[in-house]
């Protein structure tokens, strides 16, 4: 396939009219031969062929063109014509013709492709200019009516979609909640910070607490199969639910009743920082046979997230909250307490299950000292 | 599809049509008789059709326009063509002292019909001597009117206004136009659209549909509508700048309160020229504007006009010298800040 390229025949022209093809769309060509006749303000002109061929006509008879333009293809034959023409089709139709969509400002593509909003929905504004206010108000309408189908969700969001969905249709969840009483775990973890220069927060220790009580609570740990028997796992592996803005991830403490609270610590430091930049391996979020899912910003009380499926439960932790008590000589004592919650698969288990975990973990925290 | 009508065309159609519709109307210039038909061929044909009344001239510009303000006190309608508009200077005399002021120093109102074509400015490389821009220069003096050609205004229009008005007019016609097509039906290219004003200087509006009111006005004779309407392009789609452009048929007399209902959609103002900067028309309207509109501007009206300097012949010095879409472009992101 060869080019056919219109030469400059006037400096002063910016574009010359194409008159008339002295041969037919698909006519053959011996030689060196008259193709086109192209008029130029001072001039008609006839473009010559440069050798034998098959003409494809890429520009119509009285069309402008510029000078530089291809204006028609020669092929070798015409088995070689009818499969461009077959291939070309397709790219063809599927590219808008020039002036049929809108012309769109480099600020409004920025946007549009910030948002996912599509070349469809640009053109469907039936604009002739698309600028940046028309993009913001087509992601304003999507974001007023989320059934539109205006706005996509990111892929993150659609995959926690998904999981939460099998969830819901799978799994009969029931809950139960304990008050804990998390004084001296938050001295440990005070202390733990301080010694090791680790971040070690109620979480960590949470994670470590039940960690260790799965030997007591294999049930609370196992995944149920498609059979109605459960695989009971050798080992606690936590996973942790974590947002960074950037979606919703579960990191997993992988045999956390071997590591030491800094040490988890230092794992989940790391997990949040990858969260925000979202770069995870495969492995980091696979094989948690249980979860733990902080929901500690001040002021949070309880939590009941999902139970994820492949797993039997889940225990949630809200914020510290102080309580004034009276002691055992009627002085008045600052408490400090955390809701845990335990949200699980009642096919698997039942409430009395749930609530000797509950039980077991809240005896870890408010006598930690096997925690660090 | 028909092919779009270019301007020299446009205008070799219109001559034909006055000299063919009025038998006192003739035409002077140098070489205009055929073969030659002047030096940018607007002129091709008119000699074998009316031999009598195209009159082919040597170098003689203050001559030719001695002669056809003469034919014009007669009663006659002239157009007279000087070959390159910096020679105009030479017919400086006989329009300023001579013709302009017949109209009304005898007592009387004299008609003088009669038309001064200007092939005009640069961009070609022609060079100091035949690339000027001088309107600047004839602006202001009683009764005598400036117009511009622009792919807008079809020329058997503006001519037969010029004639009519019975004022000598000069029309100025930049010779990158000659080969540039009449834009039609409305339209200039995918991006812009344009409608003709029904104001006095017949201004044609350019603007991009769907962008409300704009960001800018621009006004520019017609020979800078090319480079202003891709200024006007990049502003849009790279800056979201989003500018009007006003090309007007009619140079002087300007009749800008005419055009205030337009310019106030704006609150920013560019006037724009290819004379050399200083005493320019873009200045003169700037402080008609200033004066109309100044409580509701954003700032000054933004003047553009070429460097005061000669028009070098060398391409890249000639590009530096004159207006060009990237100097009105940055001229204006500039002014927006």
């Amino acid at each position: 396939m060869i080019g056919i390229e219109l030469p400059t025949l006037n400096t002063n022209d910016s574009s010359y009219t194409l008159v008339e093809w002295l041969v037919p769309d698909g006519g053959s060509i011996e030689g060196e031969e008259p193709l086109a006749v192209v008029e130029t303000s001072k001039a008609s002109e006839e473009i010559e062929s440069t050798g034998p061929g098959i003409l494809h006509v890429l520009v119509g008879g009285g069309q402008e063109c510029r000078p530089g333009q291809t204006i028609a293809y020669l092929f070798e034959s015409a088995e070689e014509r009818d499969s461009y023409r077959a291939s070309a089709a397709t790219p063809a139709a599927a590219s808008a013709p020039p002036g049929a969509g809108p012309s769109i400002t480099n600020a409004a593509r920025a946007l549009a492709d910030r948002h996912g909003v599509s070349e469809a929905e640009l053109r469907g504004l039936g604009r002739t200019v698309v600028r940046t206010a028309d993009v913001e108000a087509l992601v304003r309408r999507a974001a007023s009516a989320p059934a539109s189908p205006g706005r996509q969700l990111s892929k993150r969001q659609r995959t926690v979609g998904a999981v939460v969905t099998e969830s819901m249709r799978t799994v009969p969840a029931a809950a139960a909640y304990a008050k804990v009483d998390v004084g001296q775990a938050e001295e440990l973890a005070r202390q733990l910070s301080e010694r090791t220069g680790s971040f070690v927060s109620l979480p960590v220790l949470l994670i470590k607490a039940v960690a260790r009580r799965h030997a007591a609570h294999p049930l609370m740990f196992a995944a149920l199969t498609d059979d109605g028997a459960v695989r009971e796992s050798e080992r606690a592996h936590v996973g942790v639910t974590m947002d960074a803005g950037r979606g919703l991830y579960t990191p997993v403490v992988h045999d956390a009743a071997e590591l030491s609270g800094d040490r988890i610590a230092d794992l989940l430091t790391g997990f949040r920082s990858k969260a925000f930049r979202g770069t995870f391996q495969a492995a980091e979020l696979t094989g948690a046979n249980i979860m733990v899912a902080p929901h500690t910003t001040e002021g949070m009380v309880l939590a009941t997230p999902i139970v994820f499926p492949g797993q039997t439960c889940v225990v949630s932790v809200g914020a510290v909250d102080d309580q004034v008590l009276l002691d055992a000589q009627g002085a008045p004592r600052t408490h400090r307490f955390v809701h845990l919650g335990l949200v699980y698969d009642h096919r698997v288990v039942n409430g009395r299950d749930a609530m000797a975990l509950l039980k077991d973990v809240k005896e870890e925290l408010e006598a930690p000292a096997a925690l660090g | 599809m028909t092919r779009r009508q270019r301007v020299a065309e446009n205008l070799n159609s219109a001559l034909h049509h006055l000299l063919g519709t009025h038998p006192g109307t003739y035409l002077i210039g140098e070489d205009v008789a055929d073969p030659y038909g002047g030096a940018f061929k607007v002129t091709r044909g008119l000699s074998d059709r009316f031999p009598d009344r195209v009159l082919s001239s040597p170098l003689s510009e203050g001559g030719i326009a001695g002669v056809g303000a003469g034919l014009a006190l007669a009663g006659n309608r002239s157009v007279v063509e000087m070959m390159f508009s910096d020679f105009a200077a030479l017919a400086f005399d006989p329009l300023l002292n001579f013709a302009a002021k017949s109209v009304s120093m005898y007592g009387r109102r004299v008609p003088m019909s009669m038309v001064v074509r200007c092939p005009t400015g640069g961009n070609r490389g022609y060079g100091p001597t035949h690339s000027q821009s001088l309107q600047k220069h004839f602006l202001g003096i009683p009764s005598l009117h400036l117009r511009e050609v622009s792919p807008f205004h079809d020329n058997r229009r503006v001519l037969t206004a010029m004639l009519d008005r019975e004022e000598p007019g000069v029309l100025f016609e930049d010779k990158v136009l000659y080969t540039r097509a009449m834009y039609q039906a409305g339209v200039v290219d995918d991006l812009f659209r344009y409608e003709v004003l029904a104001d006095p200087s017949e201004t044609a509006r350019v603007f991009a549909p769907d962008c409300g009111p704009p960001d800018w006005i621009v006004l520019a004779p017609g020979g800078l509508t090319e480079r202003a309407v891709t200024a006007l392009r990049t502003l849009l789609l790279e800056e979201e700048i989003t500018c009007e452009l006003l090309v007007p048929s009619q140079l002087y007399p300007f009749d800008s309160k005419a055009l205030l209902p337009v310019l106030s959609r704006a609150d920013r103002i560019c006037v724009m020229e290819d004379s050399t900067a200083d005493g320019t028309w873009g200045e003169l309207l700037a402080q008609q504007l200033h004066e109309e509109l100044w409580s509701r501007l954003a700032r000054p009206v933004l003047p553009l006009s070429a460097e005061p300097s000669i028009v070098p012949t060398a391409a890249h010095l000639e590009h530096g010298v004159l207006l060009q879409p990237s100097t009105i472009h940055r001229a204006i992101v500039e002014a927006t800040k």
